[in-house]
């Protein structure tokens, strides 16, 4: 019996365990995203295996309505291939599917389109998909809390995600996570995206951030596709939270710039 | 190449700023198209240098905005082949936001329906009818002088009017054409404005929301495509075929909604022409259209068109046999097939899928037009994106079977590929 409670102490003591809860570390996760508004001017980087760069230039705007939608617009300003184009994303966090609209300056029609009908699901060329940019439905996804970890010297906590079903797993794009969430403020620092092979395909890294109250918002964001060496980086300026218009989030705004 | 593009971004900068615009855009390219028929052996088709440079400004008080824009090309293969100067002047128009109010007054390119390709209710304003390539973008739908008015009762529905004084005729071939059969010419008109029948009226409701876009529209408005008179139905005695150009009335329905992972959208069109019985030698039978258009993604990241078009035309085959029966039924042939209204009831189906690859600096398009016949058409495409600015395109449109025989055909159907190099900034 001693000799029992000896090993448990032991291992105790050797496993780094981690003093929180799924439910917690959800939690408080979800409350450093409470920013009512956010716009910003986005500058994404393409940076190809070879070191060849590429720009995107675009202005975006975000904002929640109520508890269970939130609103992205997107307004390319640069390359001239893309300038004048919009995107406009009404994502849920309930059961609704989420919605799309792309205004084509060219032909001056607003299209709706499916998530996955976009670049093949890859947003406007970088290593971000459409997925990875909307909210996930956190009763659609199975979660573990892993040992503890330090990443470039920050305390992290380590959590494990994957969808319920395969399906879900098949939309979402990946076999399962794992993101490390800052233990001074839950942030995601750093999260690996995991083929279906169970292979790593991507790593994202939130350099920088801005605090708004007890909110958090990475301002220099790089993704980083392991497997094909190409890297993305996304740098946030003039992030602002002043509260925007509920008609920017329309199809007549979306046109009309 | 990236220091020549700035330089020539700087240069069209400062242009833009002399001219007081707060926004500037340019597209350039010279193109060359070579024909690669194969009963025709090669040729040289056309060459072109283009330009479409647009400004735009903004007044803060008022929130008046405005934009111009012009397109210029010549055909260094042809001295005579150049722009028509009624083509120069591209969008230009004065903009008013004003509450829940959107006012246009100037030249600009009205669209309706959901349909990307052969959209039934995508009626206003003139096109070239005689491109090489279909889809070609630079010559494609003309703007016309218009006043707009948009008004938004909520945010996501949207009454609409625009009126039209005046519409041009479609851009068909400028060379008359011999139909043997009746050794009739057909001349075309070179009128730049349709200014013997005035008044063109748009209205349409649009609603973008959770599960479904709609859009209730209804057009009076004239046809861009002429219909033709024929003085003398005769075997045996040459006229000079004229065209005329006649009012049409639309009445659509489009709708737009996601279906799985898939985007499902269709128009439905009828359309109501001047030829009610469909007695009338050379003119457009009445139809009802409704194109079905699949957006999905297929394996491989390849993105995927359908678009099924359906069209019943009505009274088809009324036109009155008279004295020549020959001779009408040979005339009202080559009318019918110029009118894309070879039959009864047609259909056919368009295909386009796009890859993209390198992250989307070079993207690869392939169109299928499948028409229920030997006839069919592909499109392969590709661009690539050299720098931010600097883009080389290539293509081919391609006709499976030999063209053609119809006297009156708007398409030369000849096969041919192009080269591009392109400027954006």
């Amino acid at each position: 019996m001693k000799k029992s409670s000896f090993l448990l102490l032991s291992l105790i003591v050797i496993m780094p365990l981690s003093a929180i809860s799924v439910d917690q570390l959800l939690a408080r996760f979800t409350e450093t995203l409470f920013i009512p508004s956010v716009q910003g001017e986005f500058h994404v980087t393409l940076i190809s295996k070879n070191g060849d760069e590429r720009e995107i230039k675009a202005r975006v705007f975000q904002k929640l309505v109520g508890e269970t939608q939130n609103n992205r617009l997107f307004l390319f300003d640069f390359p001239a291939n893309v300038r004048g184009m919009g995107l406009l994303l009404h994502s849920y966090f309930d059961d609704r599917d989420n919605n799309m609209w792309i205004y084509l300056p060219a032909v001056r029609r607003i299209k709706r389109i499916a998530l996955e009908n976009s670049g093949g699901g890859y947003f406007m060329g970088t290593d971000f998909t459409y997925q990875d940019l909307i909210n996930r439905d956190v009763r659609n996804m199975d979660y573990e809390i892993l040992d503890d970890a330090v990443i470039d010297g920050i305390d992290c906590y380590a959590l494990k995600a994957w969808g319920k079903t395969e399906k879900i797993r098949q939309d979402i794009g990946y076999s399962f996570t794992i993101s490390y969430h800052r233990k001074d403020n839950y942030m995601i620092y750093k999260r690996e995206y995991y083929d279906f092979n169970d292979e790593l395909l991507k790593v994202y890294l939130a350099e920088t951030f801005i605090q708004f109250g007890n909110a958090i918002y990475p301002t220099t964001i790089s993704m980083t596709n392991v497997q094909s060496g190409h890297k993305s980086i996304i740098e946030v300026k003039d992030a602002r939270t002043e509260d925007i218009p509920d008609r920017m989030f329309t199809t007549r705004y979306l046109e009309q710039q | 190449m990236k220091i020549k593009g700035k330089l020539i971004g700087l240069i069209l900068l400062l242009t833009a700023n002399l001219a007081g615009a707060e926004e500037f855009r340019f597209t350039g390219f010279y193109d060359y198209f070579g024909g690669i028929e194969p009963y025709r052996g090669y040729e040289n088709l056309k060459s072109r240098v283009y330009m479409r440079p647009y400004f735009s400004g903004y007044d803060e008080d008022s929130g008046l905005e405005w934009v111009f824009s012009a397109k210029l090309w010549t055909d260094l293969m042809d001295e005579t082949a150049r722009i028509d100067p009624w083509d120069i002047l591209d969008e230009a128009y004065l903009f008013l936001p004003a509450g829940n109010f959107d006012f246009y007054l100037g030249q600009r390119v009205l669209t309706y329906g959901f349909a990307d390709v052969y959209g039934p209710l995508n009626m206003a304003g003139s096109a070239n009818r005689a491109p090489l390539s279909l889809d070609e973008a630079y010559e494609a739908r003309r703007p016309d002088p218009m006043f707009q008015v948009k008004f938004y009762p909520t945010f996501n529905d949207t009454l609409e009017l625009a009126y039209v004084p005046v519409t041009r005729p479609d851009r068909e071939r400028s060379d008359s054409v011999y139909l043997p059969d009746t050794k009739d010419t057909v001349i075309w008109s070179d009128n730049p404005y349709i200014t013997d029948k005035l008044h063109n009226l748009f209205v349409s409701y649009s609603r973008y929301g959770e599960k479904l876009d709609w859009q209730f529209i209804y057009g009076n408005y004239v046809e861009n495509t002429p219909d033709f008179v024929v003085p003398t139905v005769s075997s045996s005695t040459s006229v000079d075929i004229t065209t005329e150009y006649n009012r049409k009335q639309t009445f659509g329905i489009a709708y737009s909604t996601g279906l799985w992972n898939t985007t499902l959208s269709q128009d439905f069109a009828f359309n109501l022409t001047d030829n009610l019985d469909g007695t009338e030698l050379g003119s457009q039978n009445s139809d009802v259209t409704v194109n079905t258009q699949i957006l999905a993604n297929l394996p491989g990241s390849i993105l995927s068109q359908t678009s099924i078009v359906y069209s019943y035309f009505l009274n088809y085959d009324k036109v009155a046999a008279g004295s020549d029966a020959d001779a009408t039924e040979y005339l009202n042939g080559v009318f019918h097939v110029y009118h894309t209204q070879p039959l009864e009831q047609i259909a056919f189906v368009v295909g386009h899928f796009e890859r993209a690859f390198l992250r989307e600096t070079l993207k690869t398009q392939l169109n299928v037009g499948y028409f229920f016949s030997p006839q069919v058409y592909l499109a392969p495409r590709a661009a690539f994106s050299i720098s931010d600015y600097w883009a080389f395109e290539t293509g081919a449109d391609i006709t499976l079977g030999d063209p053609p025989d119809a006297d009156l055909r708007r398409n030369p159907s000849d096969d041919n590929y192009y080269v591009r190099l392109i400027y954006r900034y």
